[in-house]
């Protein structure tokens, strides 16, 4: 038996709300076919609509919460475990009381901070296995003394959770996520967030007021850091990586997108001065390497092109039709 | 071995699969030509720098193609995309992408999405640029998804026409072909317009992508992708040379060739002495040689030509990579930043020259072991001094460049084991 939660957002509405849920799963089954019953359960709120349903223009979450459930003493059918949850997620939708006025992503965020807080175990992260190949290889560069490495890493490979595995390799105490691109800071947070290693991470947004406090008391808390500070020269930037480089903690550097905006000097600059032979640096990219490298003291360099994720894909199908 | 992940292969399945098709477009080209529907220009040597200058003038040649490609009509088989990738059918509307010029401005761009309009009334264009609202809403880069995902979902076949635009953090999971309609242009803007058809979609997806080219033989689109991954399968795989690395890599990518009759896949040997004669090999090389590896004061004397440096010792009291420390240490602002971009910029121009005419030394001294053919050339003064007036550098510079294996014994072989 599990008890489930899950969400679902149709992007086809005009009304943008996600719906958040729950499904007890009364058999005796794996994670992977309760998933699969709660879709089938929630397919059911799609009456006449199954192929829309079926179709990409419906996002889908699953959470298994058994955990939880059975230490609030809702382990059982209709016990309405999502209400507990409900309010930490917030912002009520229209729709009624299921519905939340927030979009796929940062529905999934709260629910995994929230079950991450209440000890609820999170879904194992599993590598790729050019990403563990990768990740394998950088760490071993930065146990044996390299401090700044330069990632180039094809579009599908998986950059988020791969530098994000290996800042959690090597144990730093504060994650610097630093790009000229806003969005990254959304991917890293919202794909972070689902998975056990990083349950002990707090993701502060260095734009917000009251980082230095968040970022103490996650700190004085045993808890670790992924600080995301944005490359835009504003007011306050020097006065933000002062703070978070400026201290006896551990810490890693990374910079996504480093071809776009983050390659030029004024941007760069300010995080350079700041590395020193305690702070690991991985300058992230998708292409453009040399660009992206201009301006970093580079020790050693890492690249996977599109064709051989392709080339892993074969001999993955090869050995389990052996 | 990491200490808390595991390796899920799972993962390792959701890339999709992908092809290349090297596409002629003379066809279409000549037809225009002889319908008079060109203008002297293009008629002379097509391009498409030419045919975004001003679309009007080459306008029949472009509906042409697009016919030829999309409706399979006018009789160019060699560009009908369902003959060429044998598509018999589709389980959704047809998402194309097709990329222009990167300085294509957007007024031209719109007159393009015009054309394309025009000639393909069954399919909704979709222009991606600045100066274009679409339902109202103004496109920019962060709008440019759910624009097209509103279109999408419409259920009508699509093309999205773009230059600049949607070359990154743009994820359209129906783009299952993808034009590259430009010639030459720079490698990584490639490989990130390349990847607008890999985002993962329905199980089973094969992302197509369609270089258009004038003239196929010299189109290098597809080299830059070839050697990076023959160089990192060969450091992952230390018992392959260069040119074994390079073959496998060849064995796992589909290229095919476009034929009235259908796609012929392009057989390894022709792709390698087709790769060596227009210089693409030697040209990816250059980019991504390891500049790190060179001291600041060797990049400013490669860069300005200062022979004297590399004939001197004082190039070994320097240390090596730590290129940027000048720069980096400096608080002189923008305007000096921007010189040593440029002589960074400007050495590799020197390191690509040479590797391009590599060919003068390894032929010339019949020797394909770098540091020992150097050993010949200077020690014979005739060939030094016409290894000197070919490259434009001392052949103290070159040695250097060897002996600290910024220029690489390997990728001598990959060059002439394969030189037809």
């Amino acid at each position: 038996m599990r008890m489930m939660v899950y969400n679902h957002f149709d992007t086809a509405s005009n009304l943008q709300e996600s719906k958040f849920g729950d499904h007890f799963v009364s058999k005796d089954c794996t994670y992977e076919e309760a998933v699969e019953d709660t879709i089938k359960y929630m397919r059911t709120q799609y009456p006449r609509r199954a192929r829309h349903f079926d179709s990409d223009a419906v996002l889908k979450k699953v959470w298994d919460i058994s955990e939880f459930a059975k230490s609030q003493d809702k382990f059982y059918g209709a016990s309405k475990i999502d209400d507990v949850i409900r309010p930490a997620i917030g912002s009520p939708g229209t729709q009624g009381k299921e519905y939340h006025k927030l979009g796929f992503d940062d529905l999934n965020m709260r629910v995994n901070l929230f079950l991450a807080k209440q000890g609820q175990p999170l879904i194992e992260a599993g590598l790729s296995t050019k990403q563990y190949e990768v990740a394998e290889e950088v760490v071993d560069a930065l146990n044996n003394g390299a401090r700044c490495i330069l990632a180039e890493l094809c579009a599908r490979f998986g950059k988020t959770i791969w530098s994000g595995a290996v800042a959690v390799e090597m144990n730093v105490d504060i994650v610097v996520v630093a790009s000229y691109v806003k969005t990254v800071f959304t991917s890293f947070a919202t794909d972070l967030v689902q998975f056990q290693q990083f349950a002990n991470y707090v993701h502060v947004d260095m734009g917000i007021d009251g980082y230095k406090e968040k970022i103490e008391h996650a700190l004085a808390n045993n808890k670790k850091v992924f600080a995301y500070l944005s490359l835009a020269n504003g007011t306050k930037r020097q006065e933000r990586i002062d703070y978070l480089f400026d201290n006896e903690h551990s810490k890693m550097l990374i910079v996504d997108e480093a071809d776009f905006g983050a390659h030029q000097i004024k941007q760069a600059q300010p995080l350079i001065d700041k590395l020193d032979e305690t702070v690991y640096t991985i300058i992230m990219t998708g292409t453009n390497a040399e660009r992206a490298a201009t301006h970093w003291p580079i020790d050693t360099m890492v690249s996977v092109t599109y064709p051989e994720l392709l080339i892993q894909k074969k001999a993955t199908q090869n050995a389990s039709k052996l | 071995m990491l200490a808390n992940f595991k390796v899920n292969v799972k993962r390792d399945l959701l890339a999709p699969d992908f092809a290349c098709y090297q596409m002629d477009l003379m066809g279409p080209v000549n037809s225009a030509i002889a319908a008079g529907e060109v203008d002297e220009d293009f008629k002379t040597l097509p391009s498409w720098a030419k045919f975004a200058a001003n679309p009007l003038k080459s306008k029949g040649f472009f509906t042409r193609a697009l016919q030829g490609l999309f409706l399979g009509q006018g009789g160019h088989d060699e560009l009908n995309v369902d003959l060429q990738a044998e598509i018999y059918s589709r389980d959704h509307a047809r998402v194309a992408m097709m990329f222009m010029p990167a300085n294509t401005r957007n007024d031209v761009l719109e007159i393009i999405g015009n054309i394309a309009q025009e000639t393909l009334p069954g399919f909704e264009v979709v222009v991606l640029c600045g100066t274009i609202k679409h339902n109202g809403v103004k496109v920019n880069n962060r709008k440019a998804e759910g624009i097209v995902k509103s279109f999408v979902e419409n259920g009508r076949p699509v093309l999205i026409i773009a230059a600049q635009m949607a070359q990154r953090s743009f994820s359209i999971p129906e783009i299952t072909e993808l034009y590259l309609a430009y010639d030459r242009g720079d490698n990584g803007a490639t490989l990130q317009k390349m990847s607008r058809t890999l985002t993962p979609g329905k199980e089973g997806k094969v992302g197509r992508i369609f270089s258009l080219s004038f003239d196929p033989n010299r189109d290098d689109k597809f080299d830059a992708m070839v050697v990076e991954t023959a160089l990192n399968y060969k450091k992952r795989n230390a018992g392959k040379s260069l040119q074994e690395a390079m073959r496998d890599v060849l064995r796992t990518i589909d290229i095919w060739n476009c034929q009235p009759n259908g796609a012929i896949k392009v057989d390894i040997d022709s792709y390698l002495e087709y790769a060596l004669a227009r210089k693409g090999i030697s040209r990816v090389l250059g980019k991504i040689v390891n500049i790190n590896l060179l001291s600041a004061g060797a990049i400013t004397a490669l860069a300005n030509g200062n022979s004297d440096y590399f004939r001197n010792d004082k190039q070994d009291k320097t240390q090596a990579g730590k290129t940027r420390d000048s720069a980096t240490t400096k608080k002189s602002g923008v305007k000096k930043d921007h010189s040593v971009e440029k002589e960074i910029a400007k050495a590799r121009e020197v390191i690509t020259t040479i590797i391009e005419n590599l060919d003068i030394i390894i032929l010339g001294t019949g020797n394909k072991i770098l540091k020992d053919a150097m050993e010949v050339v200077e020690n014979d003064d005739a060939m030094r001094e016409c290894v000197e007036e070919e490259f434009g550098v001392s052949t103290e510079t070159i040695s250097y460049l060897f002996k600290q294996d910024i220029i690489k014994q390997d990728w001598v072989e990959v060059m002439y084991d394969n030189a037809g």
